[in-house]
């Protein structure tokens, strides 16, 4: 096991090189001139060239690119141009509330989705499994915008009892207890949008996992041990319907650090989403590619640790020649 | 003496889009205690479903219960809730099964497999169970048995890992043992070894088993009674012995004549022509008349009735005592 992570470590060290190549040549191959917007308009042409010069401007590209992959690898991704600051500064500014968002609507989503999945599974086929499965189908199909909009207008206008932008109350000055209560209220709303498109996904999946299991032969083992049916479900059928549902659920991670740009929008909620999406609108070049690797390393990671999980849950499953 | 499982009168059928389908038909038999009762026939004539059946686990989805009633030890399993019959699954009666291969867990480890069997019904602590099952893997011929019992399935051979089925089955020292073609699925000298294994225990423990199978060799070798079944229904039963020496009903003659041992290079196999009627539950005369040579008129109309000729049972209008 160890020399496989070793060996699959080294890969992804590769991999992202080849991705951090990709990125720079994709960011540059857009036409434009990112600085003109973040220059005084009454500078001279002349001042601009040779300030241009001085930061690299015309540079060959692959000079350019081995500047930024170097000072990256420093842990230096540039400055912002939008925001005049360093890009790690930025990701860091916005990232966390990202996560926070994310992360609490995954979990909600897989609370809701694997007992919903385990129990259509079971029932499949039935009046309560059409059921699970037209709610499924209608959190798959409603746009985030829109299921945004409503909920807006339930629990803001019609009944206005949820915030329903930003992060905290503007003009509040909340500390401890206080101010997570009031980041709380705030989250409910994006929260739930977020949260209902990943629902009916994994919803699905674990239903198609459940059935899977359900129909082999040591199921019915088990049933002719004498195990109840509750065990029969979750200790032998859902241990194993989890190897495929950890693909999925790992395969989500990448997802809660890239952010939601709708979801953001609607809700104003400062995420890492947004910024990426206006930097790109801005030729901010150097936020554009910061975020970018940031994605890269988490994606990377996350099949590793898949890979990881894998071995963990199934004992048919090991990385080493000797076992 | 009371029969440790009586099925009387037993019918279930299945539910689908397309209609019910009956694919047990009036089912009657008994089995005593330390007998060997062989259930023979054809892939679908409903061996397999009747086994689970006696389990209280009828195929779902769809399956249900047509008519009739299964008593273990004089119990009706239909009467008992679905935890009584859990309860005697595994302590009163176990089933092992075709494919070895499958049919165990593959992320636990061999021993905890078995000790469930414990903990449920006997309520051992873990020590206990531990001892008692290393003991039980001894028994049924597994060397090393305290490296086994912390392997996973995938690291046994299939002979092994139907041995640890059959250690499964004997833990809470059942009176039944359903044995669904516990050996088709093994090499031939496995499959010996397995059979052999099975006679020991009848022998040293005095339990009873139901063979399913479609292996007409491992009857004679295996079973003191025999029921031979065809769509649903017992078509002849008695002892296996008689039965296999002077087989009376068609079909089964035609079972016999078709082994491959009666194999011969003017005449290839002798296997019986046509094949398993696809729904049988339509036809109003005996189920075996479209197939068989000696068919009448009348066969084609009604069904025949059982009769009884010594200590056989006969369902064909041949034969009238």
């Amino acid at each position: 096991m160890k020399q496989y992570l070793f060996r699959r470590l080294l890969q992804s060290v590769a991999i992202l090189f080849g991705v951090s190549i990709v990125i720079f040549l994709l960011i540059h191959l857009a036409p434009g001139d990112p600085f003109i917007q973040s220059m005084n308009p009454n500078v001279t042409p002349e001042l601009r060239e040779k300030m241009l010069r001085d930061i690299g401007y015309y540079d060959p590209i692959y000079i350019q690119y081995f500047k930024w992959m170097f000072s990256a690898l420093k842990g230096n991704l540039g400055y912002s141009i939008q925001f005049a600051k360093p890009v790690t500064e930025v990701i860091s500014d916005y990232l966390p509330n990202t996560i926070l968002l994310g992360s609490t609507s995954l979990m909600l989503s897989l609370l809701i989705a694997i007992p919903a999945g385990v129990f259509s599974a079971i029932r499949r086929n039935s009046i309560a499994d059409y059921g699970v499965t037209i709610f499924s189908f209608i959190g798959l199909s409603i746009p985030a915008f829109f299921f945004g909009l409503l909920l807006i207008k339930w629990f803001a206008f019609d009944w206005p009892i949820l915030p329903t932008s930003g992060m905290v109350t503007i003009g509040s000055d909340y500390q401890g207890v206080n101010k997570t209560l009031d980041i709380l209220r705030h989250l409910i709303l994006p929260t739930v949008v977020l949260a209902l498109l990943h629902t009916a996904t994994f919803m699905r999946y674990t239903r198609s996992a459940m059935i899977e299991v359900l129909d082999q032969d040591f199921i019915r083992t088990a049933r002719a041990k004498g195990v109840r049916e509750q065990f029969v479900i979750w200790k032998h059928a859902f241990r194993n319907a989890l190897l495929s549902i950890i693909t999925i659920i790992t395969l989500s991670i990448p997802g809660i650090f890239s952010g939601a740009v709708l979801t953001e929008t609607i809700f104003v909620w400062p995420g890492i989403g947004r910024v990426n999406y206006d930097a790109i609108g801005r030729r901010d070049y150097p936020l554009v590619m910061g975020i970018m690797l940031m994605l890269a390393v988490v994606i990377l990671l996350s099949n590793l640790l898949a890979d990881i999980l894998y071995a963990v849950a199934d004992p048919r499953i090991r990385y080493d020649e000797e076992a | 003496m009371n029969p440790i499982v009586e099925v009387k009168d037993l019918s279930i059928g299945f539910r689908s889009f397309a209609g019910k389908k009956i694919v047990i038909d009036h089912l009657s038999f008994a089995i005593q205690k330390k007998q060997v009762f062989g259930l023979v026939g054809e892939s679908g004539s409903g061996k397999s479903v009747t086994g689970l059946s006696i389990m209280g686990l009828i195929p779902q989805p769809g399956g249900y219960r047509e008519s009739g009633d299964i008593f273990v030890e004089g119990e009706s399993i239909f009467a008992m809730s679905s935890k009584e019959r859990a309860s005697i699954r595994g302590k009163k009666i176990a089933m092992i099964f075709q494919e070895p291969m499958t049919s165990l867990n593959p992320v636990m480890r061999i021993g905890p497999q078995i000790c469930e069997v414990l903990k449920i019904h006997e309520h051992l602590k873990k020590k206990e169970s531990k001892d008692r099952v290393l003991e039980l893997l001894q028994e049924v011929g597994i060397p090393d048995e305290k490296k086994v019992f912390n392997y996973f399935p995938h690291q046994l051979s299939g002979g092994m890992r139907q041995r640890v089925m059959i250690a499964m089955a004997l833990s809470c020292r059942p009176s039944l043992l359903i044995a669904d073609e516990p050996t088709t699925a093994l090499d031939v000298t496995i499959q010996a070894q397995i059979l052999e294994l099975m006679q020991r225990l009848v022998r040293e423990s005095g339990i009873s088993i139901l063979f399913i199978t479609h292996d007409l060799g491992v009857i004679s070798e295996m079973a003191d009674e025999v029921a031979v079944m065809y769509c649903g229904q017992i078509i002849e039963s008695g002892v296996s012995q008689e039965i296999l020496r002077n087989p009376m009903h068609p079909y089964t003659k035609g079972l016999i004549e078709a082994r491959p041992g009666n194999y011969s290079p003017e005449s290839g196999y002798r296997a019986i022509k046509g094949s398993v009627p696809e729904d049988f539950s339509t036809l109003n005369g005996c189920r075996f008349a479209q197939r068989c040579q000696h068919a009448m008129e009348k066969c084609f109309h009604s069904l025949p009735p059982v009769s009884q000729m010594d200590t056989r049972y006969l369902r064909c209008f041949l034969y009238k005592e």
